[in-house]
């Protein structure tokens, strides 16, 4: 048996690799675009900003179970087609998209007002507020949830499994099929999301010490 | 004293929804001249000051700093908000102190007074932070470039950010009630960097509760009531002769400060 499982490792950690590479790609769309659709959310125009909260809050209150469906099987409807690899990282950067976007309003909102009216009576523009003042405090309260979305997202990545993407959990699917060796399997793929995601959790625990000096 | 006024603020009106807070203000500051806006809370000295600096909008009236309208510009007879990059540039011609200070806390000391000379003036690193230890050693702090603004005291706070608005040479300073939060043993220590601006000839506005800074220091007093301009004169006039019973009952408050009654 242990011969057994030693053979079927190298499947189950290239399934790992696929996951690695979904949950990394996801997050950094996910950021990018939850970092732009929160802006807006604070800062936008009536319009802009009534459009970004019914994204943000629509997308909040759907499984994103349906949401994968929705881009994999509902999209074709409409002529657009994708792979089931571009409709897994598409459906689950929507998803994180709206909870970052919210992340980012959160932590923007919470530096007080007078830190915004200090830049700007020293002078500074509105995108030099923002990097200077206002986001370099915001960030440290941004990252504990951004950190938890983070992780949402690893074990997200698991239901792209049921597209029929060889993610680890499907990799670890396979290799029960023809081994027939369950809990052992089951176990293994357990304790390496895991290990991700404990180790995504240590990291974020050192980043806010690092920012555990500001204080008002 | 030259003369043309350096500020100049003509028939403010400013409504937050029904209140009006400013019901028409004019006010004329000269280049080297102090001035001291007193008044009961709610008076609308903190607007004034804020609208000013274009951190708050107002339905209307005009503010010059010299030649330049500030905050906006007139199209079909109604005022419209200037950009966010000229309003930036704009607001860099003031220095502004706030009650709570308001420095950044993820900076140093140092940091601070050097972000408006790096990022609004451009200046390079150096030159940035050579001027802002000048401006630090003149407040009294250059031992303290390092530290973080928790690790002050508020009268030090409040000193890093008077030489924080300071450092890049404004026309005008703005001061609102720099010394209303701070434990009375600390006030002295502000009061006497904003006293020593005043001598070099700077021109400030003054909001402040401190009779004895205001009667020492104020070149003209400028008394407000009800959102309006109720009195103005030398310090002598103002606060050792009121005329009206409304500012003599503000005075009476501070009765012992003065030493009249």
């Amino acid at each position: 048996m242990a011969h057994q499982i030693l053979s079927g490792l190298p499947q189950l950690l290239r399934g790992l690799g696929v996951s690695l590479e979904i949950a990394g790609i996801v997050l950094a769309l996910a950021s990018a675009g939850g970092f732009l659709v929160g802006i807006v959310l604070q800062y936008g125009g009536i319009l802009l900003r009534v459009a970004a909260r019914v994204y943000v809050d629509t997308i909040r209150g759907i499984p994103v179970l349906v949401l994968i469906f929705v881009v994999y099987f509902g999209l074709p409807a409409v002529g657009l087609r994708l792979s089931a690899f571009q409709a897994g990282i598409a459906a689950l950067s929507i998803f994180a998209s709206a909870h970052i976007a919210e992340i980012v309003r959160g932590g923007i909102d919470s530096i007080p007002h007078a830190q915004t009216d200090a830049a700007k009576a020293v002078g500074l523009t509105f995108w030099q507020r923002l990097r200077l003042v206002v986001l370099p405090q915001a960030v440290r309260r941004m990252l504990p949830p951004w950190v938890n979305t983070a992780v949402e997202i690893v074990k997200g990545s698991a239901l792209l499994s049921l597209l029929g993407i060889v993610d680890l959990l499907l990799a670890m699917q396979n290799v029960v099929g023809y081994t027939f060796i369950v809990l052992p399997f089951y176990a293994l793929a357990a304790f390496l999301y895991f290990a991700v995601n404990f180790t995504i959790s240590r990291v974020a625990g050192v980043l806010e010490r690092r920012f555990a000096y500001l204080k008002y | 004293m030259a003369a043309d006024p350096v500020l100049r603020i003509m028939n403010l009106h400013k409504r937050y929804g029904a209140l009006e807070v400013l019901r028409g203000v004019s006010l004329d500051v000269h280049r080297g001249q102090v001035v001291a806006l007193i008044g009961s809370s709610g008076s609308g000295k903190t607007t004034l000051l804020r609208c000013v600096n274009a951190l708050e909008d107002y339905q209307q009236g005009q503010i010059y700093l010299e030649d330049e309208r500030i905050g906006y510009h007139e199209a079909n007879g109604r005022l419209v908000r200037l950009s966010e990059s000229r309003l930036a540039r704009q607001r860099s011609e003031f220095g502004m102190v706030f009650q709570s200070y308001n420095l950044f806390p993820h900076m140093t000391v140092l940091d601070n007074v050097a972000l408006g000379l790096m990022h609004v003036q451009r200046k390079p690193r150096r030159d940035s932070e050579r001027i802002a230890l000048s401006w630090l050693e003149r407040v009294g702090l250059a031992d303290k470039i390092k530290a973080y603004p928790f690790q002050l005291s508020g009268g030090q706070q409040q000193r890093v950010a008077i030489a924080r608005a300071v450092a890049t040479q404004p026309k005008v300073m703005l001061f609102d009630e720099v010394t209303s939060a701070l434990d009375p043993e600390l006030i002295g220590e502000v009061l006497t960097v904003m006293q020593d601006l005043a001598r070099s000839g700077q021109t400030m506005l003054v909001v402040s509760h401190e009779m004895i800074f205001v009667r020492d220091v104020a070149h003209r007093v400028v008394f407000m009531d009800g959102g309006v301009i109720a009195a103005q004169g030398p310090p002598d006039q103002i606060l050792l002769h009121p005329e009206t019973e409304r500012l003599r009952a503000f005075l009476g408050r501070f009765h012992g400060v003065l030493g009249h009654g």
